[in-house]
């Protein structure tokens, strides 16, 4: 599994360099779902992005094992601009998997995994 | 590519089989997972009314992604009655039944996703296929 780790500080320093178009659009992303994780910080779940073939797939896991409907409308209606724009191919809420579980929707060995670093 | 028509008779006939499953008893009683899954592709076929409504239909291969960006794109008021469907009917087909069970436990699958989500679909495309007459204007 890759991780990719967010740092968040007081202040951004800007970006010295320019990226690759598709590159920032993806790392823009990256910032804005690990937004979305510190405002429901404390729901317990953990987010992935799966690559199949030519698509991205986010991936929201709680730990709880019941469908949470409330995460999974604010998940939706966080990830629908991207799937309107086609950076995303699908927003799925998955309740408490074991890794065999996992398997089944994406292979967690290769996925990336957001995680947040509090500075 | 199926009509307007042909999906819709494709919706009805898993609206029916949701309703009345075997013997009048709705199939969400009998097997919630595969109701999920039925409820799901009932959704999917007001979806691509929709679709063939302006001359587009969702093909493989990709036809879930194009589908769900067409919806995004074009009705974002029942993405997330959608989303949920689609993704309740994919932990049915993919996960185990036991992890289906714990997601959807009890009557979740015909109170929320079906009574709930696939409802407010249904009242949306009717809506758009069938929209309320202008109020009558009285002439002088």
């Amino acid at each position: 599994m890759i991780t990719l780790g967010f740092k968040r500080t007081a202040s951004e320093n800007p970006r010295p360099r320019r990226l690759h178009p598709h590159i920032k659009l993806f790392l823009k992303m990256c910032e804005q779902v690990a937004e979305f994780m510190e405002e429901h910080d404390g729901q317990d779940f953990e987010v992935f992005f799966a690559r199949d073939g030519g698509s991205i797939s986010l991936y929201l896991m709680t730990k709880a094992e019941a469908y949470n409907f409330d995460l999974s409308r604010k998940l939706a209606e966080f990830a629908a601009h991207y799937i309107e724009r086609g950076l995303l191919d699908s927003a799925i809420l998955l309740p408490a998997s074991s890794n065999e579980e996992l398997e089944a929707f994406f292979d967690p060995r290769k996925a990336l995994r957001i995680e947040i670093q509090h500075a | 590519m199926p009509n307007s028509a042909e999906h819709r008779a494709k919706y009805e006939a898993n609206r029916n089989l949701l309703d009345t499953g075997n013997n009048g008893t709705p199939l969400s009683t009998l097997d919630g997972c595969w109701a999920a899954i039925v409820a799901f592709y009932a959704a999917l076929h007001l979806v691509d009314r929709l679709a063939a409504r302006v001359n587009s239909h969702p093909a493989p291969p990709g036809a879930h992604s194009k589908r769900l960006r067409f919806v995004a794109n074009q009705h974002r008021v029942i993405f997330v009655e959608y989303n949920d469907l689609k993704v309740a009917s994919e932990i049915a087909r993919y996960g185990t039944l036991n992890q289906f069970q714990r997601a959807f436990p009890g009557t979740t699958v015909q109170d929320i996703l079906i009574n709930i989500n696939l409802v407010a679909i249904e009242t949306y495309v009717d809506s758009i296929f069938n929209p309320p007459a202008p109020p009558a204007t009285t002439g002088s």
